[in-house]
């Protein structure tokens, strides 16, 4: 009876609510209408700009030029001695070679051999002084399968002669930039990294051991500009006074806590501009700047209160799932020094620091990490 | 003022505008219904300023999800019940997080309850925003919008214990509140 009375008179003298209409509160509506306007534009141009990114890189990736489809063959020009009747024995072997680099290379001895006197030249002077029939030359046409013009190599072992008391002696006609290695091309590589920090709340100066995996994608721009975009695992712990907590939805409690002691799993989605300042032999020094997306996956609390012993477990723990992501919401700065192991693998090693942009998780508090993380770089391709 | 039909088919233009993301359409319906939506935010808040919040979070969603409106069933059902959901959200880390003081029992309200109707609207509003998130809130979704303890149980992530015993606890807050109104008019 009573119940049914108290329920009965709450619904009938709050049926007809007295409100008045308020505009402030459509102009905060408004505002926030406008404001997800411009995200959504924002989004849109990030998600383009992603987009051109991408594309450009399966571009590099995938491109490769006309000619290296369209070389079946590989036409090399040998000279080869009439037997018993030369006295000049040139040797020149032809092993993997690309057709490019064929084609490079026999330009480059042309005009060697226009600047040193070529070996032909040489020859016929030699062979027109002694008297010797000139050797017929000859060509010979290798048919070398696609997948194998890229590891061809020419070498050129020089014309064997015998000088005039029938000693023979080798003349090189390679010239010292035909020995320099090929510059290697502008690949993307993949990065595996661990960054162990200390993550604090700006300003609370208590810094806990956190820490991150991930994997990194690096598209190089040009020798000293390339772009990364990855995800990292992190945990984030971290430990502040109650007052540096600003929570979108407030709580009700008689007495604020004292202290929180955070644990958080996040998602870290990073994009970082890299700037290559210094390279000596296999080393090199790379400085990054960047922006990272977090998406808190959980967030732990645990809180403590002047009197703990006055609260039950619900009051002192609180965990959420979820429900607070953050885009572009913390700064990212590092310098890296990294050593090349061979053609594939490099390490790296990478001081860095994480600059709150805005409020991270349930409590809205500015997070700060320093670290160092290490990383191990891998370059795929031919 | 307008017939019936007329001020459908007006909502039913506002609602196409909204689809569309049309900025004059949201506010003229934010206006027709701001009455409605800010007294079921007033009911479960503790004030006016946390009111207007929930009442701004509710409207946000309804422009956000407009398109998702069935316009079989009436506008204000669906505007109301979003309205619950978004007060529901607001204080959702609140309902965890009550203070553990109970109430026993609690004396029954004195016969007479012609005293009792004289209180207008502001005075029933102030008791209700004066109870604590976790008990306003099942006392408002079961006692005035009728949801069943099941319901509120799966609404709010509790018991159906925890639902029962917050609004036994609501009750007794609430009659207790009665009587020393009551004691103050005499």
């Amino acid at each position: 009876m009573e119940k049914e009375y108290i329920d009965e008179l709450f619904k009938k003298g709050l049926a007809n609510s007295e409100v008045t209409y308020e505009e402030e509160h459509w102009t905060a509506m408004e505002r926030r209408l406008r404001l997800r306007s411009k995200q959504i534009k924002f989004l849109w141009v990030a998600s383009i700009a992603s987009a051109a990114v991408i594309l450009m890189t399966v571009f590099l990736v995938l491109w490769q030029p006309e000619v290296h489809r369209h070389s079946p063959a590989v036409s090399v020009t040998v000279v080869k001695p009439v037997k018993d009747t030369s006295i000049v024995t040139p040797h020149i072997k032809a092993t993997a070679i690309h057709a490019d680099e064929i084609k490079l290379k026999q330009e480059r001895r042309k005009l060697n051999e226009e600047r040193t006197k070529l070996p032909l030249a040489y020859m016929e002077k030699r062979v027109d002084r002694q008297r010797v029939l000139l050797p017929p030359i000859k060509t010979i046409t290798w048919n070398i399968p696609e997948s194998n013009q890229k590891l061809l190599v020419w070498q050129d072992l020089g014309v064997e002669e015998e000088d005039a008391l029938g000693e023979k002696k080798i003349t090189s006609v390679a010239q010292e930039d035909q020995l320099q290695p090929i510059q290697s091309k502008l690949k993307p590589y993949v990065t595996l990294t661990w960054a162990p920090d200390l993550t604090s709340v700006q300003g609370a100066e208590r810094q806990s051991f956190s820490g991150g995996i991930g994997l990194l994608y690096t598209v190089p721009l040009n020798h000293r500009i390339s772009i990364s975009g990855g995800a990292l695992y992190a945990k984030k712990n971290y430990s502040s006074p109650y007052s540096f907590y600003k929570p979108n939805v407030r709580l009700t409690w008689s007495e604020k806590p004292t202290n929180v002691d955070a644990a958080c799993d996040v998602l870290d989605i990073p994009i970082n501009l890299n700037y290559q300042f210094y390279q000596r032999g296999r080393s090199k020094f790379t400085a990054s700047g960047g922006i990272s997306s977090y998406f808190m996956l959980r967030e732990q609390y645990h809180f403590a209160y002047a009197n703990e012993a006055a609260y039950d477990q619900s009051v002192i723990d609180y965990e959420v799932r979820g429900q607070n992501n953050h885009l572009f919401g913390v700064a990212n700065l590092s310098v890296t020094f990294e050593r090349q192991l061979n053609k594939r693998f490099s390490i790296g090693i990478q001081p860095f620091v994480k600059l709150p942009l805005t409020g991270i998780g349930y409590g809205q508090t500015k997070l700060m990490s320093k670290g160092i993380a290490v990383s191990v770089n891998f370059k795929g391709g031919k | 003022m307008a017939p019936k039909e007329n001020q459908e088919d007006v909502i039913a233009a506002w609602i196409q505008g909204c689809v569309r993301e049309d900025r004059s359409a949201q506010k003229e319906l934010y206006g027709h219904f701001y009455a409605l939506a800010m007294g079921i935010c007033l009911r479960y808040a503790n004030n006016k300023i946390d009111a207007a919040s929930i009442l701004n979070d509710g409207f946000y969603k309804v422009f956000l999800h407009i398109k998702r409106y069935d316009a079989t069933k009436p506008f204000n059902a669906w505007i109301s019940r979003i309205m619950t959901n978004a007060a529901i959200d607001f204080y959702r880390a609140n309902l965890r997080f009550m203070n553990s003081e109970d109430i026993l029992e609690h004396e029954y309200l004195q016969s007479d309850h012609f005293i009792y109707d004289t209180l207008n609207y502001q005075d029933l509003l102030k008791m209700v925003q004066s109870l604590s998130p976790a008990y306003r809130t099942v006392f408002n979704l079961y006692a005035i919008e009728g949801y069943t303890h099941e319901e509120i149980a799966q609404m709010l992530n509790i018991s159906i214990g925890a639902s029962k015993s917050n609004l036994f606890k609501a009750r007794g807050k609430l009659m207790e509140m009665l009587r020393v109104t009551l004691n103050d008019q005499v």
